[in-house]
């Protein structure tokens, strides 16, 4: 499994962020059972504990639902509220730092629509 | 006794031939929990633990289980396990021993003591039982303790410096098989380490000594959410750090970088909006280097 | 207090079957090197004559060679893997008589081989047990002390090893010259009768107070690294 937790995040918060990208990638698929805490535990070597406040906060963004006596379940369109959720955290982790940065190398507004349009020309391709 | 065993203690005082080795520690340690101490050598985390297992009278303050003092009371040490380095030195004392004896003693006296489980750590970690813990690599003396301490079942365990002299591989080990057991058993562990970065995940709140006092104790995620590196020119980070409590600086010219913490709860962001500054969290062993690195040298708020 | 004595029973039982074990193997042992230094047409009478007096011997050799070790190598690991300093103090206490009383009903055994009249000599028994005791708690406090002040208690521990090694050795020199018999007779009919008792409670009690004076030391030992 990726290990590649960083030190500097809360962890709960980086194995949230994991389940979602998984479910994002299609690796973990709708009404499929989530690994348990005890799973994430062993497979992170992380106090279980913080596994479960992982999962924990999914159930509370309504993202994974729990079947009571059998276990953490994706619930039906986790996908699009996953993208839902990104896409409005999108402002604050990307477009801000990135206006900030445009701003302190005195990036025009227009400079800076016109790389946005080449990066995605460039990525047509 | 009830279900969920709680050691804690009260205003716990400790004094050495004058000296103040701990003063005023209050703390509860439950069940069901995986706990971090770290400190700086001489903070008194041996002491602490000492006291905490009643191996040594306090000064000051009381020690109890679930509410009964715990000094003197075997009923409630039954239920706690301190493990601690052997010191393969001591030519009178328990060096003289073969693996083998030391650990049919420990047996005699933890009540829950599992020996499948004792046998099963034996093997994993390639134990000879037949050698005299005098002749014990610094290693092997350590696989001695945590095969103590695991197999013990006690319900609150204390593991003092447990990885010191294992490798990584044994230490990746270590770490996995303290999980699985606290998966299985719900025990409470209490673990006393200066590898602070690979432990820190496991830990799921972190116990900080500072010169015998209790400095924090916290959730292991809320605490290493608190704290910042904010860097950028001088004047910049003097004024997003005001409010803030400031532990340590570098400067390099007119760059400064100061490591801050909030309170709990309180976002960073809107606190140095404005200011040209970068901010990257902090990660248990650098928090820690921060508060502990200059122990003189502390300043709050400017 | 009750469940520390019980915890404490469990694991230093083992110790003083050993104990005991040894102090019996070595009367045996010398008993045998008797038999291979007496006149041939004698060996039983030897046997049965030398048997009280090894027995004694290997009882203070073992009893010190435990008792000085007691507190240095074994009661503060005890403490370390979590029982009380008085279950732990109460047991060796314990224990420590159990072993004096063996060591007594051996001697005891031993003169009555020798055929001797017992009735005069019922005081030599006790007194043995009482000595013993009284040597036991001296080396176990001198141990104690060791470990707890170091360098004055190391000093204080190598004098009572040297003394009481020259006092064992004396005797068992005495008992394996050729004086055996007569120094045995004299010591006996001296022994017997109303000092040896008064001397014999004597030493119980200076036992008693030294186990409790080790009681002291110990209750507020710290557990060192």
């Amino acid at each position: 499994m990726n290990l590649g937790l960083s030190e500097e995040r809360s962890i709960y918060l980086q194995i949230g962020e994991k389940i979602e990208d998984d479910i994002l990638r299609g690796i973990l698929l709708e009404e499929e059972r989530a690994p348990s805490t005890n799973e994430l535990a062993r497979a992170y070597a992380i106090n279980p504990a913080t596994a479960a406040k992982g999962i924990n906060l999914l159930v509370d963004q309504g993202i994974l639902y729990k079947k009571r006596g059998i276990g953490m379940f994706v619930a039906p369109g986790a996908k699009s509220q996953i993208i839902e959720k990104r896409k409005s955290s999108f402002y604050t982790r990307f477009v801000l730092g990135l206006v900030e940065e445009a701003r302190s190398l005195s990036i025009t507004e227009e400079e800076l629509i016109e790389m946005i349009r080449r990066a995605r020309e460039e990525g047509k391709q | 006794m009830s279900d969920t065993m709680v050691l804690s203690c009260e205003h716990l005082c400790k004094e050495y031939n004058g000296k103040r080795v701990l003063d005023d520690v209050t703390l509860q340690l439950e069940q069901g929990h995986i706990y971090g101490l770290i400190g700086r050598n001489g903070a008194g985390k041996t002491t602490l633990l000492s006291l905490l297992t009643a191996q040594n009278p306090a000064t000051s303050g009381r020690v109890t289980l679930n509410g009964e003092p715990v000094w003197e009371n075997q009923a409630a040490l039954d239920h706690i396990c301190f493990s601690r380095e052997i010191n393969p030195l001591n030519t009178f004392g328990s060096a003289a021993y073969k693996v083998k004896e030391y650990l049919r003693i420990a047996r005699a006296y933890y009540p829950n003591w599992d020996e499948p489980y004792a046998e099963r750590l034996i093997g994993i970690f390639g134990l000879d039982v037949k050698k005299r813990i005098a002749k014990l690599s610094k290693g092997m003396l350590s696989m001695v303790t945590i095969v103590v301490a695991l197999a013990s079942r006690a319900e609150i365990t204390i593991l003092d410096e447990p990885v010191a002299g294992l490798d990584v591989v044994a230490r990746e080990r270590f770490y996995q098989l303290l999980l699985e057991d606290q998966m299985e058993t719900g025990r409470a562990f209490v673990i006393s380490t200066h590898i602070i970065e690979e432990a820190a995940n496991i830990f799921e709140k972190v116990i900080l000594l500072q010169d015998g006092r209790l400095r924090l104790m916290e959730d292991t995620d809320e605490l290493v959410s608190r704290f910042w590196a904010v860097s950028g020119r001088e004047d910049e980070v003097d004024a997003a750090c005001t409010g803030l409590t400031v532990y340590h600086t570098d400067r390099m010219g007119r760059a400064k970088t100061a490591y801050v913490s909030t309170a709990p709860g309180q976002n960073i962001r809107p606190l140095v909006a404005g200011r040209e500054v970068d901010l990257a969290p902090l990660s248990l062993q650098k928090l820690f280097v921060a508060v502990c690195g200059d122990e003189a040298a502390e300043v709050s708020g400017r | 207090m009750r469940e520390g004595v019980v915890r404490n029973l469990r694991c230093q039982w083992w110790p003083l079957a050993q104990c005991l074990g040894v102090a019996a193997g070595l009367t045996a042992f010398l008993c045998l090197c008797c038999v291979f230094c007496a006149p041939v047409d004698a060996i039983p009478e030897t046997v049965a004559v030398c048997f009280g007096p090894f027995a004694a011997a290997s009882w203070l050799m073992m009893g010190i060679g435990t008792s000085i070790n007691f507190y240095p190598q074994s009661a503060f690991l005890y403490l370390r893997l979590g029982t009380t300093r008085a279950g732990v103090f109460a047991v060796r206490q314990l224990a420590n008589l159990c072993f004096c009383g063996a060591g007594a009903l051996a001697l005891a055994a031993g003169i009555a081989l020798t055929g001797l009249d017992m009735k005069g000599l019922g005081g030599v028994p006790f007194a043995f047990f009482a000595a013993l005791f009284l040597i036991d708690t001296l080396t176990e406090l001198s141990g104690l002390l060791a470990y707890r002040y170091g360098k004055w208690g190391m000093v204080f521990y190598a004098l009572s090893i040297v003394l009481l090694c020259a006092v064992s050795g004396v005797f068992i020199g005495m008992v394996a010259g050729d004086q055996r018999m007569q120094a045995l007779q004299q010591l006996a009919r001296w022994a017997a009768g109303l000092p040896l008792a008064a001397a014999g409670g004597l030493m119980l009690a200076g036992g008693a107070l030294t186990a409790a004076a080790c009681w002291v030391f110990f209750r507020s030992a710290q557990v060192k690294v």
